[in-house]
Protein backbone atom coordinates (compact mmCIF):
# COMPACT_ATOMS: atom_id res chain seq x y z
CA UNK A 1 0.00 0.00 0.00
CA UNK A 2 2.81 2.42 0.98
CA UNK A 3 4.82 1.36 -2.08
CA UNK A 4 1.84 2.07 -4.35
CA UNK A 5 1.45 5.54 -2.80
CA UNK A 6 5.15 6.31 -3.33
CA UNK A 7 4.95 5.26 -6.99
CA UNK A 8 1.82 7.37 -7.43
CA UNK A 9 3.50 10.46 -5.91
CA UNK A 10 6.60 9.96 -8.08
CA UNK A 11 4.49 9.66 -11.22
CA UNK A 12 2.47 12.73 -10.32
CA UNK A 13 5.63 14.77 -9.64
CA UNK A 14 7.31 13.76 -12.89
CA UNK A 15 4.15 14.48 -14.91
CA UNK A 16 3.88 17.92 -13.31
CA UNK A 17 7.52 18.65 -14.13
CA UNK A 18 7.08 17.51 -17.72
CA UNK A 19 3.99 19.67 -18.14
CA UNK A 20 5.87 22.83 -17.23
CA UNK A 21 7.24 24.58 -20.35
CA UNK A 22 10.93 25.29 -20.07
CA UNK A 23 11.80 28.95 -20.02
CA UNK A 24 14.71 29.87 -22.29
CA UNK A 25 13.95 33.59 -22.26
CA UNK A 26 17.06 34.45 -20.22
CA UNK A 27 19.37 32.80 -22.74
CA UNK A 28 17.44 34.19 -25.72
CA UNK A 29 17.42 37.75 -24.36
CA UNK A 30 21.15 37.60 -23.63
CA UNK A 31 21.90 36.50 -27.22
CA UNK A 32 19.44 38.97 -28.73
CA UNK A 33 20.97 41.81 -26.73
CA UNK A 34 23.99 41.54 -29.06
CA UNK A 35 21.75 42.91 -31.81
CA UNK A 36 20.52 45.75 -29.63
CA UNK A 37 22.14 48.64 -31.51
CA UNK A 38 19.98 47.82 -34.53
CA UNK A 39 16.87 48.94 -32.65
CA UNK A 40 15.60 52.31 -33.79
CA UNK A 41 14.84 54.16 -36.99
CA UNK A 42 17.37 54.39 -39.79
CA UNK A 43 17.34 56.41 -42.98
CA UNK A 44 19.58 56.64 -46.03
CA UNK A 45 20.04 55.22 -49.50
CA UNK A 46 20.36 51.81 -51.11
CA UNK A 47 22.02 51.32 -54.46
CA UNK A 48 20.75 48.22 -56.24
CA UNK A 49 22.45 46.69 -59.27
CA UNK A 50 19.89 46.33 -62.05
CA UNK A 51 20.32 45.03 -65.64
CA UNK A 52 20.30 48.66 -66.80
CA UNK A 53 22.89 49.76 -64.25
CA UNK A 54 22.95 50.85 -60.60
CA UNK A 55 19.76 52.38 -59.22
CA UNK A 56 19.65 54.36 -55.97
CA UNK A 57 16.51 54.44 -53.84
CA UNK A 58 15.67 56.01 -50.49
CA UNK A 59 15.74 53.38 -47.78
CA UNK A 60 14.39 53.29 -44.23
CA UNK A 61 14.62 50.58 -41.62
CA UNK A 62 12.34 50.52 -38.59
CA UNK A 63 13.53 48.08 -35.96
CA UNK A 64 11.89 47.22 -32.67
CA UNK A 65 11.76 44.53 -30.04
CA UNK A 66 8.83 42.18 -29.63
CA UNK A 67 7.96 39.57 -26.99
CA UNK A 68 9.95 41.31 -24.28
CA UNK A 69 13.18 41.48 -26.34
CA UNK A 70 13.05 37.85 -27.47
CA UNK A 71 12.25 38.74 -31.09
CA UNK A 72 13.58 41.55 -33.25
CA UNK A 73 11.20 42.95 -35.85
CA UNK A 74 12.82 44.63 -38.85
CA UNK A 75 10.83 46.51 -41.46
CA UNK A 76 12.66 47.85 -44.47
CA UNK A 77 11.13 50.16 -47.06
CA UNK A 78 12.61 51.37 -50.32
CA UNK A 79 10.98 54.41 -51.90
CA UNK A 80 11.35 56.06 -55.28
CA UNK A 81 9.85 59.52 -55.77
CA UNK A 82 7.86 59.07 -52.57
CA UNK A 83 6.37 55.73 -53.63
CA UNK A 84 7.27 52.52 -51.77
CA UNK A 85 8.69 50.11 -54.33
CA UNK A 86 10.13 47.63 -51.87
CA UNK A 87 8.79 46.61 -48.49
CA UNK A 88 10.01 43.68 -46.41
CA UNK A 89 9.61 42.53 -42.86
CA UNK A 90 11.98 40.22 -41.04
CA UNK A 91 11.81 38.48 -37.69
CA UNK A 92 15.03 37.51 -35.93
CA UNK A 93 15.22 35.33 -32.84
CA UNK A 94 17.70 33.09 -31.08
CA UNK A 95 16.74 29.44 -31.16
CA UNK A 96 17.79 27.79 -27.88
CA UNK A 97 17.55 24.29 -29.38
CA UNK A 98 19.99 24.82 -32.26
CA UNK A 99 21.89 27.63 -30.49
CA UNK A 100 21.60 29.67 -33.68
CA UNK A 101 19.84 32.79 -34.79
CA UNK A 102 16.77 32.34 -36.98
CA UNK A 103 15.95 34.91 -39.64
CA UNK A 104 12.71 34.83 -41.60
CA UNK A 105 11.76 37.58 -44.02
CA UNK A 106 8.41 38.38 -45.56
CA UNK A 107 7.75 40.38 -48.72
CA UNK A 108 4.61 42.40 -49.33
CA UNK A 109 4.14 40.27 -52.45
CA UNK A 110 3.45 37.34 -50.10
CA UNK A 111 6.65 35.32 -50.31
CA UNK A 112 8.77 34.30 -47.32
CA UNK A 113 12.43 33.39 -47.07
CA UNK A 114 14.31 31.58 -44.33
CA UNK A 115 17.84 32.87 -44.03
CA UNK A 116 20.85 32.21 -41.84
CA UNK A 117 22.00 34.99 -39.54
CA UNK A 118 25.26 35.11 -37.63
CA UNK A 119 27.32 37.54 -35.63
CA UNK A 120 30.80 37.96 -37.09
CA UNK A 121 32.01 40.32 -34.38
CA UNK A 122 30.54 43.09 -32.23
CA UNK A 123 28.05 45.05 -34.40
CA UNK A 124 29.02 43.10 -37.50
CA UNK A 125 26.50 40.61 -38.85
CA UNK A 126 26.01 38.38 -41.86
CA UNK A 127 22.79 36.96 -43.23
CA UNK A 128 21.98 35.18 -46.45
CA UNK A 129 20.24 32.32 -48.17
CA UNK A 130 20.25 30.01 -51.18
CA UNK A 131 18.17 31.32 -54.08
CA UNK A 132 15.59 28.70 -55.14
CA UNK A 133 16.37 29.32 -58.82
CA UNK A 134 20.08 28.84 -58.18
CA UNK A 135 22.91 30.77 -56.58
CA UNK A 136 23.32 32.39 -53.19
CA UNK A 137 23.12 35.83 -51.66
CA UNK A 138 24.81 37.16 -48.54
CA UNK A 139 24.57 40.48 -46.76
CA UNK A 140 27.20 41.93 -44.43
CA UNK A 141 25.98 44.54 -41.97
CA UNK A 142 28.44 46.81 -40.18
CA UNK A 143 27.13 49.14 -37.49
CA UNK A 144 29.15 52.04 -36.10
CA UNK A 145 27.64 53.26 -32.80
CA UNK A 146 30.02 56.26 -32.74
CA UNK A 147 29.15 57.53 -36.21
CA UNK A 148 25.60 56.11 -35.83
CA UNK A 149 25.87 54.45 -39.23
CA UNK A 150 24.69 51.19 -40.81
CA UNK A 151 26.61 49.95 -43.83
CA UNK A 152 25.34 46.87 -45.62
CA UNK A 153 26.86 45.14 -48.62
CA UNK A 154 24.88 42.53 -50.50
CA UNK A 155 26.57 40.06 -52.82
CA UNK A 156 25.30 37.43 -55.23
CA UNK A 157 27.12 34.29 -56.24
CA UNK A 158 26.03 31.88 -58.98
CA UNK A 159 28.37 29.15 -57.71
CA UNK A 160 29.52 29.99 -54.17
CA UNK A 161 32.96 30.97 -55.47
CA UNK A 162 32.48 34.16 -57.48
CA UNK A 163 30.69 36.99 -55.67
CA UNK A 164 29.21 40.10 -57.29
CA UNK A 165 27.85 43.19 -55.58
CA UNK A 166 24.04 43.31 -55.68
CA UNK A 167 23.21 46.08 -53.23
CA UNK A 168 24.99 48.62 -51.07
CA UNK A 169 23.15 50.44 -48.29
CA UNK A 170 24.23 53.42 -46.23
CA UNK A 171 21.97 54.47 -43.37
CA UNK A 172 22.17 56.88 -40.45
CA UNK A 173 20.39 56.34 -37.14
CA UNK A 174 17.73 58.99 -36.50
CA UNK B 1 7.36 9.23 -92.18
CA UNK B 2 7.21 10.80 -88.72
CA UNK B 3 9.35 13.78 -87.84
CA UNK B 4 11.48 13.45 -84.71
CA UNK B 5 10.12 15.10 -81.59
CA UNK B 6 12.59 17.55 -80.03
CA UNK B 7 13.89 15.56 -77.04
CA UNK B 8 14.43 18.77 -75.11
CA UNK B 9 10.74 19.62 -75.33
CA UNK B 10 9.53 16.04 -75.01
CA UNK B 11 9.52 16.24 -71.24
CA UNK B 12 6.48 17.12 -69.16
CA UNK B 13 8.07 19.90 -67.12
CA UNK B 14 10.11 21.50 -69.90
CA UNK B 15 7.06 21.46 -72.19
CA UNK B 16 4.95 23.03 -69.43
CA UNK B 17 7.56 25.78 -68.97
CA UNK B 18 7.64 26.50 -72.70
CA UNK B 19 3.82 26.47 -72.89
CA UNK B 20 3.68 29.06 -70.14
CA UNK B 21 6.40 31.26 -71.59
CA UNK B 22 5.08 31.19 -75.16
CA UNK B 23 2.00 33.15 -74.09
CA UNK B 24 3.64 35.81 -71.90
CA UNK B 25 6.42 38.38 -72.29
CA UNK B 26 8.23 37.01 -69.25
CA UNK B 27 7.48 35.11 -66.06
CA UNK B 28 9.06 35.01 -62.62
CA UNK B 29 10.56 31.85 -61.16
CA UNK B 30 7.96 31.71 -58.39
CA UNK B 31 5.11 32.03 -60.91
CA UNK B 32 6.47 29.19 -63.04
CA UNK B 33 7.04 27.07 -59.94
CA UNK B 34 3.45 27.58 -58.79
CA UNK B 35 1.95 26.91 -62.22
CA UNK B 36 3.96 23.76 -62.90
CA UNK B 37 3.98 22.38 -59.35
CA UNK B 38 7.68 21.58 -59.72
CA UNK B 39 10.18 21.68 -56.90
CA UNK B 40 12.59 24.62 -56.93
CA UNK B 41 15.57 22.32 -57.54
CA UNK B 42 14.04 20.45 -60.46
CA UNK B 43 12.66 23.63 -62.02
CA UNK B 44 16.06 25.27 -61.76
CA UNK B 45 17.73 22.33 -63.55
CA UNK B 46 15.15 22.28 -66.35
CA UNK B 47 15.34 26.06 -66.84
CA UNK B 48 19.11 25.78 -67.17
CA UNK B 49 18.69 23.10 -69.86
CA UNK B 50 16.26 25.27 -71.84
CA UNK B 51 18.53 28.26 -71.40
CA UNK B 52 21.63 26.33 -72.54
CA UNK B 53 19.76 25.33 -75.70
CA UNK B 54 18.94 28.98 -76.34
CA UNK B 55 15.19 28.35 -76.01
CA UNK B 56 14.72 30.76 -73.10
CA UNK B 57 16.55 33.67 -71.54
CA UNK B 58 17.03 33.88 -67.78
CA UNK B 59 17.56 37.25 -66.15
CA UNK B 60 18.54 37.59 -62.50
CA UNK B 61 17.89 40.94 -60.91
CA UNK B 62 17.24 42.31 -57.45
CA UNK B 63 14.16 43.89 -56.00
CA UNK B 64 15.63 45.56 -52.96
CA UNK B 65 17.58 42.83 -51.19
CA UNK B 66 15.57 40.01 -52.70
CA UNK B 67 16.71 38.27 -55.89
CA UNK B 68 14.22 38.06 -58.71
CA UNK B 69 14.59 35.55 -61.57
CA UNK B 70 12.70 36.24 -64.76
CA UNK B 71 12.43 33.90 -67.74
CA UNK B 72 11.35 34.68 -71.28
CA UNK B 73 11.14 32.61 -74.44
CA UNK B 74 13.53 33.41 -77.30
CA UNK B 75 12.83 33.40 -81.05
CA UNK B 76 14.68 30.08 -81.24
CA UNK B 77 12.44 28.78 -78.45
CA UNK B 78 9.25 29.87 -80.20
CA UNK B 79 10.41 28.16 -83.41
CA UNK B 80 11.31 24.97 -81.50
CA UNK B 81 7.94 25.00 -79.73
CA UNK B 82 6.02 25.48 -82.99
CA UNK B 83 8.02 22.72 -84.70
CA UNK B 84 7.34 20.42 -81.75
CA UNK B 85 3.58 21.07 -81.94
CA UNK B 86 3.57 20.50 -85.72
CA UNK B 87 5.52 17.27 -85.33
CA UNK B 88 3.16 16.08 -82.63
CA UNK B 89 0.15 16.86 -84.82
CA UNK B 90 1.62 14.53 -87.45
CA UNK B 91 1.51 11.68 -84.94
CA UNK B 92 -2.06 12.50 -83.95
CA UNK B 93 -3.49 12.93 -87.45
CA UNK B 94 -1.91 9.86 -89.04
Amino acid sequence: MIMRAVVYILLLTSTTLLAQPRDFSGLCKAEMKKLGYLVGDWKGTATVQTPSGPKTVNQTEHIQWALDSVVLVIEGTGTEQGRATFNALALVNFDPASKQYKFRSYLKEGTTTDAYFKILEENKFEWGFDIPSGGQVKYMITLDPVKKTWYELGEYSPDGARWMKSIEMNLVKL
Amino acid sequence: MFNDLDPLLHSQLRLAIMSLLVSVDSAGFTFIKEKTGATAGNLSVQLDKLSSAGYIGIKKSFKGKMPHTTCSITKKGIKAFEDYVKALQQYIHK
